[in-house]
């Protein structure tokens, strides 16, 4: 074999650091024969030796001084940092926590509205009655015979306007012959064309007797959606009234 | 006769205290391993870098990070691996940044060449061998370098670089000296001065 084709094997002998006795028997009994293969064997050694030392040299390094304290100072930062970053996710989860019970709640109270609207609590319709000038004013009170409202109109001396108030857990009603006027009056409401949300509803009521108001469910007006925002809806027909002179 | 009243809620105040006493224990388990384990970052980044104030940036940031992701990292033998690692990826990155910006910067001042040394121990120690042995080692594929790194670590025996590495010691004995070998063929050309020695 040729020194050539020794010198591979050479050269992996040195990488892995073999001494003489640890070489392939062949290869060993062919350096110890041929002066130029032992040179080269020699060369490749002081390399791997030249190799180990540049390695050594490149990792040998001493670490600097107060590198380990610089090292604690960067975590305290960090904790500084994340206990701030902590404190800021609880305000921000606590925030997200009332946004959300909040939204919960009002998702609640308008499925309630919607889907039992005699359960909502009372429902107010203000009746406001320029009856004063008729001497009379309009007082509630509740029938619970059927969906009958009786609504009597009660004299009164005051000139004043007055507004009776009824209450009622159920749907409020409407008297027949105000049906029209009270469904302008509404879709004025809800299309914004009336000022706040009152509704003044002037009544005018036929000589002291009382008067069976003929059912008439507001939802049908659709002034349930208009007072889905409270739980009171108060009927002010006097602008309405106005614009409708106009 | 003084009263101490305790505002909070007493519930509340034994987690706050558990909080503390747990984040007391992970401080101190980390000091610990910062002691052990700093300077082998240290020197790591510094293997790679060869730049001590590039080599202590990396370290840091790397300690950062380990301390960040220390509850995950409590047995010490996983922390020295993931550790290493980290460090050597995180020095690679920043070599090659700053390759990348030498090259841009000083791309027309080119080393002139000195005379090859008398001696093979000359040779070994001199500047010309070591810049051409940084380049040959930086050449070589990650994986053979890191082992050749940490081997070369005074008290690292090669079952501990596998350990460390999370390696069979055969993988690593093997990747030890196919990074010798490629480093010697890359540096044949210094055979030839060392033979007329």
């Amino acid at each position: 074999m040729l020194c050539d084709e020794y010198k591979e094997a050479l050269i992996d002998a040195a990488a892995l650091g073999q001494t003489e006795d640890e070489l392939a028997p062949k290869l060993r009994e062919h350096v110890d024969g041929c002066r130029n293969c032992r040179l080269v064997r020699a060369a490749e050694q002081s390399l791997l030796t030249a190799i180990e030392e540049g390695l050594k040299r490149r990792v040998r390094n001493d670490v600097p001084a107060g590198f380990a304290l610089r090292v604690r100072s960067r975590t305290a930062e960090q904790r500084v940092t994340s206990g701030a970053r902590r404190l800021q996710l609880q305000w921000a989860a606590v925030a997200a926590a009332m946004a959300m019970a909040f939204v919960v709640f009002m998702v609640r109270d308008s499925l309630r509205r919607g889907a039992e609207p005699s359960a909502v609590g009372p429902v107010a319709v203000a009746v406001s009655s320029s009856a004063g000038a008729h001497g009379g004013s309009l007082s509630a009170e509740k029938a619970f015979e059927g969906n009958d409202l009786r609504v009597s109109p009660k004299r009164r001396s005051s000139r004043r306007p007055t507004r009776g108030v009824v209450e009622a857990n159920f749907q409020p009603l409407i008297p027949s012959d105000q049906e029209e006027i009270v469904e302008l009056l509404v879709r004025k409401l809800r299309n914004g064309e009336v000022d706040g949300r009152i509704l003044r509803w002037d009544v005018q009521p036929t000589e002291a007797q009382d008067w069976n108001i003929a059912p008439m469910q507001i939802e049908a007006l659709g002034a349930i959606s208009a007072e889905s925002g409270g739980d009171r809806m108060l009927f002010d027909s006097s602008r309405a009234t106005d614009r409708r002179t106009e | 006769m003084q009263e101490l009243v305790l505002i909070q809620p007493i519930r509340a105040a034994e987690d706050e205290w558990s909080r503390e006493a747990a984040q007391a224990a992970k401080r101190r388990d980390f000091e610990e391993r910062l002691a052990e384990c700093g300077p082998l970052a240290y020197r790591v980044a510094r293997g790679v870098l060869r730049n001590d104030a590039d080599a202590e940036d990396v370290a840091q940031e790397a300690l950062l990070r380990a301390y960040r992701r220390f509850d995950r990292l409590r047995d010490a033998q996983r922390f020295r691996a993931w550790l290493v690692r980290l460090v050597f990826r995180l020095a690679l990155d920043r070599a090659r940044s700053t390759k990348r910006r030498e090259v841009r910067e000083t791309e027309w001042a080119r080393p002139t060449r000195r005379p090859a040394p008398a001696t093979a121990e000359d040779l070994a120690a001199s500047s010309e061998f070591q810049e051409h042995f940084d380049h040959a080692l930086d050449a070589l594929p990650d994986k053979l370098r890191l082992v050749l790194l940490l081997s070369a670590m005074e008290g690292h025996t090669l079952e501990e670089v596998a350990a460390m590495l999370g390696l069979p010691v055969g993988t690593a004995k093997s990747r030890l000296f196919a990074g010798r070998k490629k480093l010697a063929e890359k540096l044949q050309c210094y055979v030839t001065n060392i033979k007329k020695r």
